[in-house]
């Protein structure tokens, strides 16, 4: 025989059990529309955010674009002009810069004595220097030999040595003279 | 498993929140995956436009401030074409040699091509000039640019008391460097002022420089003398 009705007496901790969880689930429902509203608008506003700065940046983009469009042709001139340049300093670097290394020697003789004269200079692209300087003095002489001795000179050079000292006997025509001939390099002064 | 007949009955009286619960749920778990996607997709996007922006703001700011006007780009051009032109040209050579010496007054006397330290875009030459040691001095100062050519010199010997026959070994350069598309701006001036420092050494006229001409190739002197 069919149940036509439902015994509350017998079931009824248990009914109200199970309503008490469908009223959770009403309460549920509520909250999650509240929810899915709140996170849907939330959504909605990063999204608006984000599409937005897209707008702006590609509207960025596009004022630069257009005003870099016209500097096409000085941007190829300054990439040939770039290489050019790193071939210039490439070249330099062939060169061995003789003057400032010159007259540095020759400004370091006359701070230590009117009687040294530079007799011959050479130098290379690496910096390597000979040179030979000449006394007609003998005590001017000693006196230079303090000096290439002295912090004043040798800061100059990552080396130096005296290669030769000789003597140029008196003659009619000339004084003694005394040469000295050094081998050394210079530091670099760029 | 038998489902209890009240159980049944409130399901059914409630069927539509179940429904609406597990509707919301399903739209709130779409909701998230999509606009997540979204966001995360144009959040690179963002990245990607902001870096591009940021590029292009540098540079537009290098051409505002850093980089000279066209018109000093293409005197530089001129110039560093004169100093390396692309194609080696010995009429420039001689007109170089003749200037240096009226500018310095060591008077180049005769010259010899070293073939030999030669190469395609290096022309060595063994020079003899005449001067007094101050007018080599003042060649030496100013040999490296003064003549309108870039000249070197990996040697030098100097004896202050010799005043005549001075020899000494020239290297000219040339290389054909090919006009391609833009690469890294330069970042500072330091090019553009070098060019402008080099420019006070060389007598050179950038009068006729046409802003239009993207030739690029160095002026030819039709008088040499």
């Amino acid at each position: 025989m069919k149940k036509s009705s439902i015994n509350l007496i017998i079931n009824r901790e248990d009914y109200q059990k199970y309503e008490l969880y469908f009223e959770y689930f009403k309460r549920a429902l509520i909250i999650l529309v509240f929810v899915f509203f709140s996170l849907f608008f939330i959504l909605f506003l990063i999204l608006k955010n984000k599409i937005d700065l897209e707008k702006k940046l590609n509207l960025q983009k596009g004022t630069l674009l257009g005003i870099l469009k016209d500097k096409k042709l000085d941007e190829v001139k300054i990439s040939y002009i770039e290489k050019k340049y790193q071939d210039l300093n490439t070249y330099l670097k062939e060169d061995a810069f003789s003057l400032p290394y010159y007259t540095l020697l020759n400004s370091a003789f006359h701070e230590s004595s009117e009687a040294a004269s530079l007799k011959t200079f050479s130098i290379t692209k690496s910096r390597d220097v000979n040179f030979t300087i000449a006394f007609t003095d003998f005590p001017q002489l000693m006196s230079f030999f303090k000096f290439i001795e002295s912090e004043t000179f040798i800061k100059n050079f990552e080396t130096i040595s005296l290669k030769s000292f000789s003597v140029i006997g008196a003659t009619e025509s000339q004084k003694e003279n005394y040469e000295l001939s050094f081998v050394g390099k210079f530091i670099p002064l760029k | 498993m038998k489902i209890k007949p009240y159980l049944f009955r409130l399901i059914k009286q409630n069927a539509v929140y179940i429904i609406s619960i597990f509707f919301l749920l399903v739209m709130i778990v779409f909701a998230i995956i999509i606009d997540l996607d979204r966001i995360s997709s144009s959040e690179l996007k963002i990245k990607a436009l902001t870096k591009e922006v940021g590029l292009l703001q540098k540079k537009a700011n290098l051409f505002q401030t850093t980089i000279p006007p066209t018109e000093k780009l293409d005197e530089d051009i001129k110039l560093l074409n004169s100093l390396i032109p692309n194609i080696e040209d010995y009429f420039s050579v001689i007109y170089s040699l003749e200037t240096l010496s009226q500018k310095t007054g060591f008077f180049i006397v005769d010259y010899s091509v070293n073939v030999s330290k030669s190469s395609v875009d290096k022309l060595r030459l063994s020079v003899i000039g005449n001067g007094d040691s101050s007018s080599f001095i003042k060649f030496l100062d100013q040999y490296n640019f003064a003549g309108g050519r870039l000249i070197t010199s990996d040697k030098i010997e100097l004896n202050p008391e010799l005043i005549s026959a001075i020899k000494i070994d020239l290297t000219f350069y040339s290389k054909n460097v090919p006009v391609s598309g833009s690469s890294k701006l330069p970042t500072d001036d330091k090019i553009f002022k070098d060019l402008e420092a080099i420019k006070q050494k060389v007598s050179f006229d950038f009068s006729q420089t046409n802003p239009e001409d993207l030739d690029l190739s160095y002026p030819r002197k039709s008088n040499l003398f």
